[in-house]
């Protein structure tokens, strides 16, 4: 603020005729408070002696403010704003465009792309799509894909590129727990709707259960995938897939950093591997058991299960089935 | 046209560069200031609505009289010439001659210096007082072509021949020429485009003159557009001493330099945009620059801003400062000040009569420049058919002539003809339309 005093300074120097120049209404209060300063009947903002206009909310001093409807209440508005900053980019019912040049919500930032992403309000939701920006949308920590929508909630964290904003949406309701926990309201109802019957489990050291459905399961630490195993920081974002397919399970590597390893094997990436009921498998240090269910593929699996305890589990070898150790 | 800086993921980004609330001017007020400048500012209503958020455009225009000043500021001028080997033979001839127009338009206050490129740069003449015209055509004789294309170091070499010369006391320019893509030194778009802009913030400006059917409009035009100079085409060779002539008869009246717009705005007042500029955004301002203003010319700058819901009375949503230094006094540093105000009413009825035809003719103009732009892209990636396209062009055209835009409606028409004759002059001229529209420049 004292910056902006600096810069308008020489431009009193000059006589420019009509109001002084200094905005800053904070750090002017304090020299100009002895004399008989005037306060704006808007923002309460004292101003120097001489001033036209306020220096904050530039409402012409002197005047009165009109009477009949009380002022709007800004807090009602739906906007987004900057988490280091007050400023506020007021959001318009329907569609309002996010980027760099010539946007609703403009944002200078050069690694915000010039059409980046679009917030629609509607009745009775209102979401986030990304328009294909270089840098990516984020809600939620949920990083979007080109073209995919994501409802928005009040009070949810939303990033463009590489700026931060808070959407404040009153009357559109806060995010629900569930969704808070990762995956966007839409995508677990599709999960739902169109996953169709479990197919088998994966079951975890300490016993949680991951489902896996018929066609590909995608595993890792971001909430992205299917099955999320978000607490092991071994574990890549996109680490693996297990698919699915009537009868068989196969499991594929993803190019993970520390690797999927079974019957005490680091897996090729790419490469996939048929996996047998109750075998198990090491993702980063977590350690998973397949089950296949009941009227799924069990009987028609030939093999039996292969060892897998030779396997350098660090976390939990228990979990393993008990079998002899291979040769 | 640059590109969406890409940050790594996770971490290493930089703070948030949040846009800041921005400035906005308002009402008509006008003053003049020495030097026979005039800064006016029109809002495109006189009423906003005080109960909801809306949106609304302020004009901003700085205009120099029409009045021959007694005397002029000296030149400091560099031309910047490409000598590469596609330039050999008829080309090369004409832009001697050209320079020997130069030299002999040029007062003996005035400074001159000549680089040429290729491979290397070369100085042919380091900035010095136009006595001896003789000597310096004897110079410009000399010229030979040579192999490749290094734009950039000639570019940098110009820049140096003129800073060598105190700034204060002189209108500042480079001019230069090129036939083709950069092929040497540095070659990308970025850091060329980024280097005429350093180039004004040191207070010279580049003439971007493209000359053949090669060279780069986009990059030619950018330099133009981010440093305050100008942009021609020039299909042929013979047309090359007349456009010298032309900018420098531009040059010779200019009457304020170094021209910046700030805007100050009130704290719940936010600039959305500038059509066709790249401001910079600050705590509560927001600045752009402008180009060079010449006698009897004017420019004007179209923001777009945005209101939150107020208690309604009378409010200055922004002030406006024209920042410039005047040419015919010598005088820097000064300035001119307006203040864009707003009635915030409860009465939507009265939006209609409070409208300013003038700032909506202006804001028909700007968006004429973006559908220029649109189409020079769809036929750059052939995703609209020709007739598509000169459907889209004849409307542009028809829309700036009444708009009484009657130079760049020409230049649309120009590309018009060239598209119907299937010559590729199309986008080289339709991007010289687009720089004169953004630039907001243009006879009163």
């Amino acid at each position: 603020m004292s910056e902006e005093r600096t810069m308008l300074d020489p431009l009193a120097a000059a006589g420019s005729p009509g109001a002084p120049p200094a905005l800053d209404a904070g750090a002017y209060s304090e020299a100009t408070q002895q004399a008989i300063s005037i306060t704006c009947a808007v923002c309460q903002t004292p101003n120097p002696p001489g001033e036209r206009w306020c220096q904050d909310c530039g409402f012409l001093l002197g005047s009165t403010v009109s009477e009949g409807e009380a002022a709007p209440d800004t807090a009602a508005l739906p906007r987004l704003v900057a988490t280091d900053a007050g400023d506020a980019f007021f959001l318009n019912p329907g569609t309002n465009l996010v980027g760099r040049e010539g946007a609703d919500v403009l944002l200078t930032d050069p690694a915000v792309s010039r059409r980046h992403a679009q917030i629609v309000l509607e009745d009775a939701a209102a979401w986030v799509e990304d328009l294909g920006s270089t840098n990516g949308t984020e809600v939620a920590e949920r990083r979007l894909a080109a073209g995919e929508r994501a409802t928005l909630y009040d009070g949810d964290e939303v990033r463009f590129g590489s700026v931060t904003l808070t959407a404040l949406l009153p009357g559109y309701g806060p995010r629900p727990a569930e969704a808070t926990q990762g995956i966007a309201p839409e995508a677990l109802a599709e999960e739902v709707v169109d996953r169709g019957p479990v197919w088998g489990v994966l079951v975890g050291s300490d016993g949680t259960e991951y489902p896996l459905y018929e066609g590909v399961n995608t595993l890792g630490r971001r909430r992205q995938n299917q099955i999320v195993l978000s607490g092991d920081a071994y574990v890549s974002g996109q680490h693996a897939e297990i698919r699915c397919h009537a009868a068989d399970c196969f499991l594929v590597d993803l190019g993970s950093t520390n690797g999927t390893v079974v019957r005490g094997e680091r897996l090729v990436p790419h490469a996939p591997v048929l996996l047998s009921d109750g075998e198990g498998l090491r993702v980063g240090q977590t350690v998973l058991t397949l089950r296949y269910a009941p009227e799924g593929g069990a009987t028609a699996l030939s093999q039996p299960p292969i060892d897998t305890s030779s396997a350098p589990q660090a976390s939990t070898p228990d979990e393993f089935p008990a079998q002899e150790p291979q040769p | 046209m640059e590109q969406t800086r890409i940050i790594s993921p996770g971490g290493g980004q930089d703070a948030f560069g949040l846009a800041a609330p921005g400035g906005v001017d308002s009402g008509r007020t006008q003053m003049g200031g020495p030097g026979g400048l005039t800064l006016e500012v029109l809002t495109g209503n006189r009423y906003a609505l005080a109960t909801r958020h809306g949106r609304d455009h302020v004009l901003i225009r700085g205009a120099a009289s029409g009045m021959a000043a007694g005397r002029r500021l000296p030149l400091n001028l560099c031309l910047v010439i490409d000598r590469s080997g596609s330039m050999e033979g008829e080309p090369l001839e004409y832009v001697k001659r050209a320079c020997h127009h130069v030299v002999d338009l040029l007062d003996p206050s005035d400074v001159l210096s000549i680089v040429t490129f290729e491979t290397a740069v070369d100085v042919v003449m380091p900035a010095r007082r136009v006595i001896n015209r003789q000597l310096i055509k004897e110079h410009i004789n000399r010229i030979q072509p040579g192999n490749t294309t290094n734009l950039y170091d000639g570019l940098v070499a110009g820049g140096q021949q003129v800073s060598s010369v105190p700034a204060g006391g002189y209108v500042n320019r480079i001019i230069l020429l090129t036939d083709g893509e950069p092929t040497a030194g540095i070659r990308d778009f970025q850091s060329i485009v980024s280097g005429a802009k350093d180039l004004q913030s040191r207070g010279i400006s580049v003439t971007a003159l493209g000359f053949g059917p090669e060279y780069n409009e986009e990059l030619l035009a950018g330099m133009a557009r981010r440093s305050g100079g100008n942009y021609y085409y020039i299909s042929r060779p013979d047309l090359i001493p007349e456009v010298f002539r032309t900018e420098l008869e531009q040059l010779l009246t200019i009457t304020a330099k170094n021209l910046r717009l700030r805007l100050i705005t009130a704290r719940w007042v936010q600039v959305r945009q500038v059509y066709g500029q790249q401001p910079v955004f600050g705590n509560r301002t927001v600045e752009i620059a402008l180009p060079d203003l010449e006698r009897g010319t004017a420019v004007s700058a179209l923001v777009e801003m945005e209101f939150g819901p107020r208690p309604a009375g009378t409010y200055r949503v922004a002030r406006a400062e024209l920042l410039y230094d005047d040419c015919v006094t010598g005088a820097v540093g000064l300035s001119l000040a307006q203040d864009a105000v707003f009635e915030f009413t409860n009465d939507p009825g009265l939006l209609a009569a409070g409208v300013n035809p003038l700032v909506q003719q202006e804001l028909e103009v700007a968006r004429a420049s973006r559908s220029l732009e649109r189409t020079m892209m769809g036929i750059k990636t052939q995703q609209i058919t020709s007739a598509v396209a000169l459907a889209e062009l004849q409307r542009t055209q028809m829309l700036l002539t009444a708009q009484g835009r009657t130079e760049e409606a020409a230049e649309v028409a120009q590309a018009i003809q060239a598209m119907r004759q299937g010559s590729g002059d199309v986008e080289k001229t339709l991007i010289g339309a687009i720089v004169d529209l953004d630039q907001g420049k243009r006879k009163t």
